[in-house]
């Protein structure tokens, strides 16, 4: 059965008489679609291409150039768009760039530089710790809960893991787009990142004691590096680095449903 | 005949890439479906109303950005639950071939919907889901291997379930447009769309119309499909051009450094089966590079892209098991049957339709039927 390659744009013509040759019928389009259970098409195609358009009338083949024009058009553009949406910043990008972004939206964004050009080299191991106010009023701070553990459980030995554990590591990732250097929140935006660390974070933590309420957090990084490779002389590994956000305020919207604080 | 004529011939095919658009479609919806029983347990706690990246949150980051999602409709738990049954019932359909062009669009909607409503549990995987079903909207992926094609092989009967489905589309989509949960952009193409199914439906009356329409529907079938393979060969160069100006798949240690880190590591035993090695390092490294950057321009040869399409699918395999991204990879996987070649998929039919044939004879006939097998596969 001869196979067609596949080709990167619409307006290549048949390089071979097989391009056009799938199925062995001519195909009447007045009639329905040609039955599958027709005798297999192991006969060799025909020498020459067959015309699609043989059976159409002056309007229909207009009307089909027209469509293929406009069509063509449209997969140049999409593909236009699609190429500047992953180059790198060039000339069409600085004056065309918003432009492709709001056609692009959200529906289309896209970015493949999957552990390109650098690798990341370094691993976040987050901590949480709660401040509760007691019943009476007196205020203590409990240890250290491990976070990244229940992502990394849900990894180990896993051939499919959940993607709840992506949430964490994401969430962090993105706190530095949302804070200044003082690790002050950036408008609406930095304050939802904090919440939904919050909400996260508290869902893993133990239910504090009966009278006692969750008022405050604060998260550790702690944060190691790769080793390099043994055939690799020369390198050194950073010692581990720890970073902890301020204390932050707890309110009753901080808590996903099921958890108290 | 003319050039004009040749190309015009190329654009209206209808038999081009219908096997690639339906192994595309069910693999799209396999997937898909399997995602959604697969994190079924824990669905609330990722994208309930209450989950920690709660309703309220991921409104307000819609608002800015502007993406879909019809889980911001309503608030409630129901409402969340009925979409997540109905997410599953469109997957199955569409993996079926039910209604394929009205499943399609609403697949994409499902995808589109429950991706926006948490964006911090996506991976590169679900770009690929989100705009490879975008591109099957387009697409006539239903005429093979379909409910739909058994329908159309069937005598022509007058459709009840078209118009039932398409007046509860639109009843829906008018309470949406009047309670303002559709906008702008997005309420113009999907009023275009339902209004779409209507022109077609009647224009099927009439045998002209129904041969100009048949007609645009192919050549925006064959622009749809080039459109994926376009995307997926976008995916593959960004992938491996890029890795070029990095110092460590330079120097060959890549896979290496991305093996190395804890939250890609399920097995490390095995992971570090690879990572001792220089030699089986530098060889993945440069390969994953060659097979990257290369497989844009291996798609103009036949042989040469269906081997890159073996190791390609390989190395997917590999990354989803020693990395522990099954899910990026499933979908890769589904992108890449774009690339199958039509005798090998129909190989896979008729070998497909024989197990079935064979399958639910009692064993007595079975055995009886045996020495037909050869016979049958020789044809």
């Amino acid at each position: 059965m001869p196979e067609r390659s596949p080709t990167a744009t619409a307006e290549r013509e048949p390089s071979s008489a097989h391009e056009s040759a799938d199925g062995p019928e001519p195909l009447d389009r007045s009639d329905a679609p040609p039955p599958p259970d027709a005798p297999p098409p192991d006969a060799p195609p025909p020498d020459a291409p067959r015309d699609q358009l043989a059976g159409f009338t002056r309007a229909q083949r207009i009307a089909a150039g027209t469509a293929t024009v406009l069509v063509a058009l449209a997969l140049v553009l999409h593909t236009a768009a699609t190429f500047f949406t992953v180059s790198p910043a060039n000339a069409v990008t600085d004056s065309h760039g918003d432009r492709i972004r709001a056609y692009m939206g959200p529906e289309f964004k896209q970015n493949w530089q999957l552990f390109s050009p650098d690798i990341t080299r370094t691993m976040d191991h987050l901590y949480v710790r709660c401040r509760l106010r007691a019943a009476d009023g007196s205020v203590s701070t409990t240890g250290w809960t491990d976070l990244t553990a229940v992502d990394l459980a849900e990894l180990r030995g896993n051939l499919v893991p959940s993607r709840f554990r992506l949430q964490l590591n994401n969430a962090w990732s993105a706190l530095g787009g949302s804070h200044d250097a003082e690790q002050r929140p950036l408008g609406q935006r930095g304050l939802d990142s904090e919440r939904y660390l919050k909400r996260l974070a508290l869902t893993r933590t133990p239910a504090p004691p009966p009278g006692s309420r969750t008022v405050g957090v604060q998260f550790r990084d702690i944060v190691t590096t790769v080793p390099a490779p043994p055939w690799q002389s020369g390198q050194t590994t950073p010692d581990p680095s720890v970073r902890t956000t301020p204390w932050w305020p707890v309110e009753p919207a901080d808590l996903a449903e099921g958890h108290r604080a | 005949m003319s050039a004009v004529r040749r190309v015009l011939n190329w654009a209206c095919d209808p038999h081009r890439w219908r096997y690639q658009s339906a192994a595309v479609r069910i693999g799209m919806a396999l997937s898909w479906l399997i995602l959604l029983l697969h994190e079924f347990p824990r669905r609330g706690s990722i994208w309930g109303p209450n989950a920690p990246w709660s309703w309220e949150l991921a409104q307000r980051q819609l608002t800015e950005s502007g993406a879909f999602s019809v889980l911001l409709w309503w608030r409630g738990g129901l409402w969340f639950e009925v979409f997540y049954g109905l997410a599953v019932a469109v997957a199955v359909a569409l993996l079926l071939g039910w209604r394929t062009r009205t499943m399609s669009f609403l697949f994409l909607i499902c995808v589109l919907s429950l991706s926006h409503r948490n964006e911090w549990v996506l991976n590169a995987g679900d770009t690929v889901y989100r705009l490879t079903a975008c591109y099957l909207v387009l697409m006539r992926p239903g005429r093979v291997w379909s409910l739909d094609a058994r329908r159309a092989r069937r005598p022509a009967r007058p459709d009840r379930t078209g118009p039932v489905l398409w007046t509860l589309a639109g009843l829906l989509l008018t309470y949406a447009t009047l309670g303002a949960m559709v906008t702008g952009g997005w309420a113009l193409l999907l009023w275009l769309y339902w209004l779409a199914h209507a022109v077609r439906a009647i224009g099927a009356r009439h045998d002209g119309v129904r041969g100009t329409l048949d007609l645009v529907g192919d050549i925006v079938h064959n622009a749809a499909v080039v459109m994926l393979m376009v995307q997926v060969c976008v995916v593959y160069a960004t992938a491996g051009w890029y890795k070029i100006q990095g110092r460590q798949w330079q120097d060959g240690s890549g896979v290496y450094w991305g093996l190395g880190l804890d939250w890609l590591t399920p097995f490390p035993a095995l992971t570090q089966l690879i990572t001792a090695h220089a030699l089986l390092v530098l060889a993945l490294s440069y390969g994953t590079v060659i097979l990257q950057v290369a497989f844009p321009f291996a798609v103009f040869n036949r042989r040469l892209k269906n081997v890159m399409l073996a190791l390609m699918i390989a190395e997917h395999i590999g990354i989803g098991v020693l990395m522990g991204l099954f899910s990026f990879s499933l979908s890769m996987i589904v992108a890449d049957l774009v690339f199958l070649p039509t005798g090998f998929l129909r190989g896979a039919e008729e070998y497909g339709r024989r197990v079935v044939r064979r399958a639910p004879r009692p064993p007595k006939v079975l055995r009886r039927s045996r020495p037909e097998a050869p016979a049958r596969a020789a044809t």
